[in-house]
């Protein structure tokens, strides 16, 4: 399938020759940003980990609350890495392991009635592998008796080639602490009870080792797979060498990511969905109740790559010559246009983080006929997308010249909906 | 003194690129229009027997769906009007609340129950045939989708069109965006094709999913990427101008002949063929002949409109 698609990239016409900024410049910057953002996701990640193994340890509900916040923690780096998705090949072919959503969460543990069966689409919506320690999955008998990182990554992710069939990342962890949120458009997120992590008698909601076990593993793996990808953005990493082998396909990369990121992924296929289907699990936390800052911490990254400077999160700065210096000799007018943008867009998100945190949630925005919440998210998606038609300006401005054939995955392909 | 004179004699000179003033008064515009009427005759209808009608009217859709900017996405109409595709069935829970007791006015109701597809399993699907309502929802998401063509055909007679033609506004600096604009819904529309009408039910070798076929409970999956071709076809020869509008054609009757050779098979309206090795092969070879299309116009269009690839809304996963 992906074979005979065409995928096209953007092509910068080399040379490009700035006066004042050097291209190489850029992108090592633009690589010494994405090695802290990934290292502070792994950092955070860590934390996350010591967390968990202290709840599973010694289950209490101060314990899963530290989880909660721990998990909460790790998204804000991470949701700023993501604008080095769709550029980077390597980030892309990565990123499912880590952030993967939408899940059909009853393919993991328990879930409330309504939920339904399987579906059309998916007939292990409701496996719950943590109640069941043997399935068949395509005529194939899968031994789940020990859940490890290997089995997760191995056999249960994307099982029978359903991308719902999320079984590893944050977003499955994020299940295992919070639950399901059955408030549907109302205040609260999901509501395990600590004790479903509890030993012996005190044990809720039956298999409380097994969903430890579950917990463990899955925060193990993003652990691994973090320091895997920050790894490759350090000195002699594969992710660093393909930014600076090629000036040109470099700047594209940035570009690509940033385009990407803010329209059809953010504003299209996260924001206007959600409002659209006017669905509560239409929420990129959904569990968490974090959506907020999903979208916020997203839109921070567009700006910081394209700036340049990323503050992290022992509040030290990482900053060099940035994309915003080499438009800025190209056409110090655009600059400005693409600064602006980047700004409102920053405080149209703002304003849904504020008014999510003061108490009106994402949920309640969805919610059919609930006019200010439709326009604070609507908001949010506009920005998103007048900034794209800046960023189109910019490849123009920076010399594309044409469209390569058989790029790897990057802008306008058509296969990076089936992921 | 200078920079005076050429804003006096600008105007002079504002005239619109012929190739998006073609593509609008020739194709763009008609192709609105016709469904305003088709949406129009659906409304009319006096029974909830409309198969006919709907058909008619989803065809008119597909024409121009691809036309996925300015006028159908402000407030969401096209996304009101088709909602597709639908990994977490969406559609049919959402036509359960609006035959429910507290049910939401259709204009505030989720996008997934209103619209062409939402229309399709109302008047197709078994599992609604005996539903209590269905007649009055019917004719309810009938007025719905006619009053949002009528919005995104009333926008662009009276305001969008003209944004394109004289450009150096806010929305197209000038007219090598307008043509951009065009050329990306040309490319956004062949891999949509590509991608979903074909893709999805193609699946993969060892798991063919045909119950992902667009339209498939009406029949109308390959009849929808015939549609979606031939307008697809019109606004390349228009853009392509003499130069290309010979190779343009060429390469989409290949495609064309392909899907006649599917057309007549048992399972191929529907894409279920994609089941059997045999069948499968003459999709993918469809799917083959619809990317090769979209390598030439990359290659030679693209360039000789002198645009940029550009970003889409299937840029997201």
């Amino acid at each position: 399938m992906n074979k005979i698609l065409l995928t096209t990239v953007l092509t910068c016409a080399a040379p490009m020759a700035f006066a004042d900024t050097n291209t190489s410049d850029v992108l090592t910057n633009y690589a010494n940003i994405a090695e802290a953002k990934f290292q502070d996701s792994l950092t955070t990640a860590q934390a996350l980990h010591v967390a968990v193994d202290a709840l599973i340890a010694d289950p209490s509900e101060t314990n899963l609350q530290a989880a909660k916040a721990a998990w909460l923690a790790a998204r804000v780096p991470y949701q700023q890495t993501e604008v080095y998705r769709f550029g980077n090949a390597i980030v892309d072919d990565w990123e499912g392991k880590v952030n993967a959503w939408p899940l059909d969460e009853g393919l993991i543990d328990y879930v409330d009635a309504s939920y339904g069966g399987p579906t059309d689409e998916n007939e292990f919506a409701a496996l719950n592998v943590i109640a069941n320690t043997a399935f068949t999955l395509s005529g194939e008998d899968i031994d789940a008796s020990v859940i490890t990182p290997e089995f997760l990554e191995g056999q249960l992710h994307e099982a029978d080639g359903v991308e719902a069939n999320v079984a590893t990342g944050y977003h499955a962890i994020e299940f295992l602490l919070w639950g399901q949120d059955l408030n549907g458009h109302g205040t609260g997120a999901g509501n395990r009870p600590w004790t479903d992590y509890a030993v012996g008698a005190d044990c809720t909601n039956d298999n409380c080792d097994r969903r430890g076990e579950y917990l463990s593993a899955a925060t193990q793996l993003l652990v691994s797979d973090l320091d895997w990808m920050a790894a490759q953005w350090g000195e002699g990493g594969a992710a660093r060498a393909s930014v600076l082998e090629d000036d040109a396909a470099g700047v594209s990369a940035m570009l690509t990511g940033m385009g990407s990121l803010s329209y059809g992924e953010v504003a299209g296929e996260r924001m206007r969905l959600g409002v659209m289907l006017n669905d509560p699990e239409e929420e990129h936390s959904c569990f968490a109740d974090n959506t907020h800052n999903d979208h916020y911490y997203d839109g921070l990254g567009v700006q910081n790559v394209y700036l340049g400077a990323y503050t992290r999160i022992d509040g030290t700065i990482v900053s060099g010559a940035s994309l915003a210096d080499l438009v800025a000799g190209a056409d110090a007018g655009l600059d400005a246009e693409m600064r602006t943008k980047l700004s409102t867009t920053m405080r149209e998100l703002g304003d849904i983080k504020h008014a999510a945190e003061a108490g009106f949630a994402y949920d309640q925005m969805l919610e059919a006929g609930n006019a200010a919440g439709e326009d604070l998210i609507m908001g949010g998606v506009n920005a998103f997308i007048d900034q794209t038609r800046s960023i189109e300006r910019i490849v123009a401005a920076l010399g594309v010249e044409g469209i390569a054939i058989e790029g790897s995955d990057s802008l306008d392909d058509p296969s990076a909906v089936f992921q | 003194m200078k920079l005076a004179l050429a804003l006096i004699l600008a105007p002079a000179f504002a005239a619109a690129d012929p190739r998006v003033e073609a593509a609008l008064d020739d194709d763009i515009l008609p192709g609105f229009a016709a469904l305003t009427q088709a949406t129009q005759a659906l409304a009319d209808a006096q029974t909830c027997d409309v198969a006919d009608a709907w058909n008619t009217a989803a065809a008119a859709w597909v024409a121009v769906s691809h036309l996925r900017f300015g006028p159908s996405e402000a407030d969401n109409r096209a996304f009101a009007l088709a909602f597709w595709p639908d990994p977490r069935g969406a559609t049919p829970s959402a036509l359960t609340a609006l035959l429910g007791e507290d049910a939401p006015p259709i204009a505030d109701a989720s996008i997934a129950g209103r619209g062409f597809y939402a229309m399709e399993f109302l008047l197709f699907d078994p599992a609604f045939a005996g539903e209590a309502g269905r007649c009055d929802l019917i004719a309810g998401l009938a007025d719905d989708a006619n009053a949002s063509a009528q919005a995104i055909e009333n926008e662009w007679q009276n305001h969008y069109g003209d944004l394109m033609r004289e450009t150096g506004n806010g929305t197209y600096r000038d007219d090598t965006e307008a043509l951009q604009e065009l050329y990306k819904s040309l490319t956004t529309g062949l891999d949509f094709t590509t991608a979903m009408r074909l893709g999805r039910p193609l699946g993969t070798f060892d798991r063919p999913r045909a119950t992902r076929a667009e339209m498939r409970r009406s029949g109308r999956s390959l009849a929808n990427v015939s549609v979606s071709l031939a307008s697809l076809q019109s606004l390349a020869v228009i853009l392509g101008g003499d130069s290309l509008s010979a190779d343009i054609q060429a390469r989409f009757k290949v495609a064309d002949d392909q899907i006649e050779a599917i057309a007549n098979l048992d399972g191929g309206p529907d894409l279920s063929i994609v089941s059997t090795p045999a069948g499968r092969i003459k999709v993918e070879a469809l799917q083959q002949r619809i990317a090769e299309i979209r390598v030439f116009l990359a290659e030679t269009l693209g360039p000789d409109l002198g645009v940029i690839e550009g970003f889409n809304a299937m840029d997201g996963d």
